[in-house]
């Protein structure tokens, strides 16, 4: 029996001030539960809230931002850096050089500096960064950054990784590519992973799971389960009629939340 | 590619030696040099560049220009490490307590916009002749600079950086250490080349209104006997001084902002 590590029960938030005049509505009684090892993208309208969710999972919503209602439950251990947060702009410290960027977390715990430097190489050579070690992140093509910007994030083993559309602003080719690459690692690490994004394609792909926001304020209107085997190949899996099944069949939904 | 680029090089520094040595020339011949004795340029007010250049070899060699040169140099140096860190530390302080920003602030304004060298007399007045009254002024100036750009740093830090640095788990000071001074450091030493050039205003314009010693106390003196000669002679060696002070500016901003794209054209 796998345990829920997010669990978002009737959960309603709005930005804006205490004073309820100005107020806006961006979830309604969400209801979430993302079990260990999970793959979910959740996909919606921009502006639906999609990242008010991860923020609320991330702990990152404070009572300035606003009021929220129902009940949030994140599993995980009584340390630090359980979670990850990946955004969508490359957040790379840009005074650091690449392996340095990758390398932030695990200096701030400690780790010696040998120790952190064979972590981080290891994971620059995964995604094939191998050889930019030591440019500084402007020197770094967008999908190198972002690259950069995940491998930092999975550098220090998090339990739950939240991606907030991490290839929004990628193009075309480096955006398969880098699904690609997400969709290995994680197969490889079987991790618990909510993935934001706006692209119903890239959420089947990827997912175990995709669920379908409403326009704001938001609500889940469906949660499909993805039923294809791993590890996939993106590139194949686009044409298999498998892929093409589920995906006019969400896209139907898809386009009625639209509307 | 090379040999094209290099010959491009070379070119230009002989353009730009060539512009030079005209309007050296012009100078000497348009003062009565080269046996012209044309006297466009009355040589008394504007000497020529032959006699500068005799005054400058003949005052070097005696050494008559160390004491004031050491005297310049301490007095700008001296208002530029104070200016900088005073700077930074007032600039971190308003910022972290915006009640401090806005009790200040419009007296921070009146003083930013008063023409700093109008302050000399001042500062002589109270502080007197001596490297005090330089120092101040030459700080006052550089500190507004570094005070700003500390400030500007610390507001325009990139949230999402430190968004992702506290996701990570970095702790309070962690977050200063590593997003906040890196942000700020480079505002700050962006300005370093202005805060440098400045410096050595205030120290020169302290020193014309009112010193016993420095650059400009002895070019105000050789105004004074009308020795057009050394007027010139100082204003090349303060010349040199600049040009000296903002190569070593550029080489410590390179170093430290590498991580920079180079700006587009310079």
């Amino acid at each position: 029996m796998k345990q829920s590590k997010i669990r978002l029960d009737n959960v309603s938030a709005s930005y804006g001030s205490a004073d309820q005049q100005n107020l806006v509505q961006v979830l309604h009684n969400v209801n979430l539960d993302v079990q260990e090892g999970e793959f979910v993208s959740i996909v919606g309208p921009s502006g639906c809230g999609k990242s008010t969710i991860l923020n609320l999972a991330a702990g990152l919503w404070s009572s300035a931002d606003g009021a929220i209602s129902g009940s949030i439950k994140v599993d995980h251990a009584d340390r630090k850096q359980t979670i990850g947060y990946v955004l969508q702009k490359d957040a790379l410290f840009p005074w650091r050089t690449l392996i340095k960027n990758v390398e932030y977390p695990l200096e701030i715990t400690g780790l010696p500096r040998k120790q952190r430097e064979e972590i981080a190489r290891e994971w620059i050579d995964r995604v094939g960064l191998a050889g930019f070690e030591d440019r500084y992140p402007y020197q770094l093509s967008g999908g190198m950054r972002q690259r950069a910007n995940i491998i930092r994030v999975l550098a220090y083993d998090p339990e739950i990784v939240l991606m907030d559309e991490p290839l929004g602003a990628l193009d075309a080719h480096t955006r398969m590519v880098l699904q690609q690459q997400i969709s290995d690692l994680w197969s490889a690490s079987r991790k618990t992973v909510v993935f934001v994004t706006h692209d119903l394609e890239e959420a089947i792909l990827l997912s175990t799971r995709v669920v379908l926001m409403t326009k704001r304020p938001a609500t889940v209107s469906a949660s499909r389960t993805i039923d294809l085997p791993y590890p996939r190949t993106v590139m194949n899996l686009k044409l298999t009629p498998e892929f093409r099944n589920l995906y006019e069949n969400l896209w139907h939904e898809f386009c009625d939340l639209l509307r | 590619m090379r040999n094209r680029n290099s010959f491009e090089k070379f070119a230009t520094l002989v353009a730009q030696g060539t512009v030079i040595a005209a309007l050296l020339i012009a100078w000497e011949g348009l003062a009565g040099g080269f046996g012209l004795n044309l006297k466009t340029l009355d040589p008394v007010f504007f000497s020529r560049p032959s006699r500068v250049a005799a005054d400058l070899i003949n005052g070097l060699s005696k050494g008559e220009f160390t004491r004031d040169f050491l005297f310049t140099i301490q007095t700008s140096m001296w208002g530029l490490v104070l200016g900088i860190v005073s700077g930074i530390a007032v600039g971190f302080l308003f910022a972290y307590l915006p009640w401090l920003n806005r009790l200040f602030e419009p007296l921070m304004v009146a003083f930013n916009s008063l023409p700093r060298p109008a302050l000399a007399p001042v500062l002589v007045l109270i502080l007197g002749l001596g490297m005090a009254s330089k120092i101040v002024l030459s700080w006052s100036i550089v500190f507004f600079i570094v005070f700003y750009n500390t400030y500007a740093g610390i507001m325009s830090v990139d949230p999402d950086l430190v968004k992702v640095a506290r996701i990570m788990g970095s702790n309070r000071f962690q977050i200063f250490r590593h997003v906040i001074m890196p942000s700020v450091f480079s505002w700050v030493f962006a300005a370093l080349r202005v805060s440098v050039a400045f410096a050595l205003v205030g120290a020169v314009v302290g020193e014309f209104v009112g010193s016993t010693q420095g650059l400009g106390y002895q070019m105000e003196a050789a105004r004074g006997v009308l020795n057009s000669d050394r007027v010139y002679s100082i204003l090349l060696i303060l010349m040199m001084i600049g040009v000296v002070l903002t190569e070593i500016s550029k080489a410590i901003e390179r170093r430290l902002l590498r991580w920079r794209p180079p700006s587009p054209g310079i």
